[in-house]
């Protein structure tokens, strides 16, 4: 245990005579909460970002790191105070973020920290009672909930502090607390939701899609809010001007809070005042009465018994099954030869769009991508601003079509790793000659995921703005794409797909290569740039491209198991 | 006859640690092999080996006259391995899973289906051949990774513990197979703990610990060797160090 942790369970088991009058078994509960937090503290970081490690290292201080995360992530929210005219515009941007931070990082800790299936196998046989239990339970959650709370509103509640002076920051910690109670509830209620909709079989998958797009927002908000800083429009804006604000819980809070920091009565603060302690309040008694029950069950069935949800399903032999085509069988077919080639397109095509561990990694940064994609749009206020015809345009797209080459390094650099790594002895067990026929399929099917859609939408928006006159160019860049993405993966992809522990070595280097990543697709751009006037240069270098495609993935092909580095 | 696996003086080491210390083994088309030993004996070692999963080993190993060594590719293909710990990726369907394996076999779409097909109906997961198996339970993967190893039909089998979380319907399925399997001259190298199983299965019988054969024969032989009835006392018998006896009474005394 580390210091916060002891801490923390100072704290909690303070009121011990409060504990022994309730009945609860003190010397047990300090048990039970040691060994949570111990647990906790091993696992890996939460905040969205779960990195799965190898086994080989020991996860510890995930507790504090969860903690430093969540400060940064508070220090970032910061600029909601920098926004819109009065401080219930600031407070109400700034507490509609809390929420939403808090939603979402709780709501993937529900499952596997808070209410932990293996309680009802190792805590309920032995002679625990249940008020001690639930006491247990109950105070895990609220020191799990306070690691989270707290340090993302710390600077909220300092700036809040220096701005509005120090009558503020009282209020400002009962609203937390409400929005921490209503978040509970909204957490409960999305759990709900998605049990009556779903198997409880999927129940993880959906929770990790909702990481996914987790990670996405907060990188698109990285990506949008200081532009919006600096926008006027932001500057001015007001919160209560906005029609139908009244329903929104965090304007409630927003406007409770000035009132008791004393800013004025008026009767609409008093009817935000009562909403916002009754509202809270009444959810989590929902909660309670309501949720609870039906709840540990169904969560028992999601956690604990995913494998007994799948039954075989007999089907009279004589019945034949239809076997599915997947959707990549076709494509498959265009771009691969029969054999291992195929079995590695394939192979990827089902991992990509499957594996949650890979998702999460790699997904968001193409989710950047098409956000900087809009980003000069929306800086340019409206596209008639720029005339369609103009080499601003044609400039731009040829910038994004080799943008693009970033975050399919990032992606190349995930394929040969896998939270199921040990699954990969099927390769080593086959008879496969040559394991760069598996690698080249893998990295096929990345490139005709991930890039040939890019690709092809830019050329038609090129074609469908500038006309024919500009397809040599942006045939030229999709090449040139191409022929980059494969030579990042000749150079970095040396491993079988998907057949390797994450481990924290290997990210050493990543900076020196990232910036020779990024140097190779500049160069090129520029040099394209320079050229794209001289139509007989790009025919050229069109068919140039072409046979170095052609002969860096047949590179790749024939890359043996002596040049695998495992 | 010409043994089909040939391991002579076969050693090696992990670090300085010496698992496998001299084994010599021959075995001979269509036996069944029932290969036993106590947990870290070097078992799964010798299977690696004869996987063709590790090459930095001393000795020789032939399969079928090929060197491993040389034509680690020869003799993978006629090799079908079920290795002990169920890890495979689970997001992938049997059918996907089975298809991949298949290619990497260089066996042809059509032929994967059809078998994958009628060997996972057989196994009564027909009607789950089109779910992702992170849903499946322990015993439904072992069957699809029986299934894996048996898709090009190998000349030789290595199943490393195959019935784990098998129920007991599948455990007879899979004892039959492994009957029929050496009926129809298939050489098998069989790994496990469950004496009683290895005992019916088993042509001949290899018990190896700390690295060493400490016997080799047919369940008969072994009898009259140790003087013993059952497997379970001539596997304690050879590879104990102190009597499961004086083992039990230690535990219980530690209440006083």
């Amino acid at each position: 245990m580390n210091f916060i942790d002891r801490f923390l369970l100072r704290v909690v088991m303070f009121p011990t005579f409060l504990y022994n009058k309730l009945g609860v078994d003190t010397l047990q509960l300090r048990a039970i909460l040691t060994a949570k937090l111990t647990m906790d503290n091993r696992r890996p970081a939460s905040f969205g970002m779960q990195k799965r490690r190898a086994d080989k290292k020991e996860i510890n201080g995930a507790t504090l790191k969860m903690i430093l995360s969540g400060l940064i992530m508070g220090l970032f929210m910061l600029f909601s105070f920098a926004v819109g005219s009065g401080m219930v515009t600031k407070l109400a941007l700034f507490m509609t973020m809390f929420i939403f931070m808090v939603c979402l990082t709780l709501i993937t800790d529900f499952t596997s920290v808070l209410i932990d299936i293996r309680d009802n196998l190792i805590l309920l046989p032995k002679p625990v009672s249940d008020v001690t239990f639930m006491t247990g339970r109950l105070l895990h959650i609220a020191i799990r909930t306070s690691i989270v709370v707290f340090p993302l509103s710390v600077p909220a509640c300092v700036t809040a502090a220096i701005i509005q002076g120090p009558a503020i920051i009282l209020p400002f910690i009962l609203m937390i607390v409400m929005m921490t109670l209503l978040s509970i509830f909204f957490i409960n209620a999305v759990y709900l939701l998605i049990l009556k909709i779903t198997t409880p079989a999927k129940f993880q998958n959906i929770i990790g899609s909702i990481q996914i797009v987790f990670v996405m927002i907060v990188m698109l908000a990285y990506q949008v809010l200081p532009r919006m800083i600096n926008s006027s429009i932001m500057q001015h804006i007001s919160i209560s001007e906005i029609p139908f604000v009244h329903f929104v819980p965090s304007f409630w809070f927003a406007d409770a809070c000035m009132l008791l920091s004393g800013a004025g009565f008026t009767v609409e603060a008093m009817i935000s005042l009562v909403l916002s302690v009754v509202v809270p309040v009444l959810s989590i008694w929902v909660v309670i009465r309501f949720f609870a029950p039906s709840f540990n069950q169904k969560l028992g069935m999601i956690t604990g018994g995913t494998a007994e949800q799948n039954v075989a399903t007999e089907k009279s032999g004589a019945e034949k099954q239809v076997i599915k085509q997947s959707f990549w069988q076709p494509i498959a077919h265009w771009f691969t030869k029969p054999g291992a080639e195929r079995a590695g397109f394939l192979f990827a095509s089902h991992m990509i769009t499957r594996s949650r561990d890979f998702k999460m990694k790699v997904y968001p940064s193409f989710g950047s991508i098409l956000i900087i994609c809009i980003m000069p749009f929306l800086q340019n206020h409206t596209l008639t601003d720029v005339s369609l015809g103009s080499p601003k345009i044609f400039r731009l797209l040829l910038l994004l079509m080799y943008m693009c080459s970033l975050p399919m390094s990032a992606a190349l650099m995930q394929v040969s790793y896998s939270d199921k790594f040990k699954a990969s002895w099927i390769f080593f067990v086959t008879p496969l000659e040559c394991p760069g026929a598996v690698i080249s399929g893998s990295v096929k099917c990345m490139v005709v995921f991930f890039l040939i859609p890019f690709a092809m939408i830019l050329t038609l928006v090129g074609v469908a703005l500038q006309g024919y006159t500009v397809l040599p160019n942006m045939l030229l860049g999709c090449i040139n794409l191409l022929v980059i993405c494969s030579l990042l993966a000749y150079l970095s992809v040396k491993k079988l797909p998907f057949s390797t522990a994450q481990e924290a070595s290997t990210r050493g280097n990543t900076f020196v290569r990232t910036m020779l990543f990024l140097l190779i697709p500049v160069t090129i751009g520029i040099v394209h740039w320079l050229l794209s006037g001289f139509l007989w240069a790009i025919l050229l270098w069109i068919v140039i491209s072409s046979v170095a495609l052609w002969l860096i993935f047949d590179e790749i092909k024939k890359r043996e198991w002596s040049n695998l580095n495992h | 006859m010409e043994p089909i696996i040939h391991i002579q003086n076969l050693n090696k080491f992990y670090g300085s640690k010496h698992v496998l210390k001299d084994i010599s083994i021959d075995i001979e088309p269509g036996q069944v092999i029932g290969y036993i030993g106590p947990n870290g004996a070097g078992k799964s070692t010798t299977v690696k080996i004869l996987a063709g999963l590790l090459s930095d080993f001393s000795g020789d190993v032939f399969v079928k006259g090929i060197d491993i060594r040389k034509d680690p590719v020869a003799v993978k293909s006629l090799i079908g391995f079920v290795p002990e710990l169920a890890e495979l990726y689970d997001v992938l369907t049997p059918n996907e899973f089975l298809s991949l394996i298949g290619s990497l076999y260089n066996l042809h779409e059509e032929v994967v289906a059809e078998r994958a097909n009628r060997m996972l109906d057989a196994f009564g997961l027909a009607g789950n051949m089109n779910q992702r198996m992170d849903t499946f339970s322990k015993g439904m993967k072992q069957k699809v990774l029986i299934t894996s190893g048996l898709l090009h039909n190998p000349e030789i089998i290595i199943l490393d513990e195959p019935l784990s979380g098998l129920d007991a319907n599948s455990v007879i399925i899979v004892k039959e197979i492994i009957d029929k399997l050496a009926k129809n001259g298939k050489t098998i190298f069989y790994c496990s703990h469950m004496m009683d199983v290895v005992e019916k299965v088993s042509d001949r019988i290899i018990l190896i610990d700390q690295g060493r054969v400490v016997a080799d024969g047919t369940i008969d032989e072994l009898r009259q060797l140790q003087n013993k009835d059952s497997l379970e006392d001539i596997f304690a018998g050879l590879t104990a160090t102190e009597s499961m006896h004086e083992a039990s009474e230690k535990l219980l005394n530690a209440f006083d």
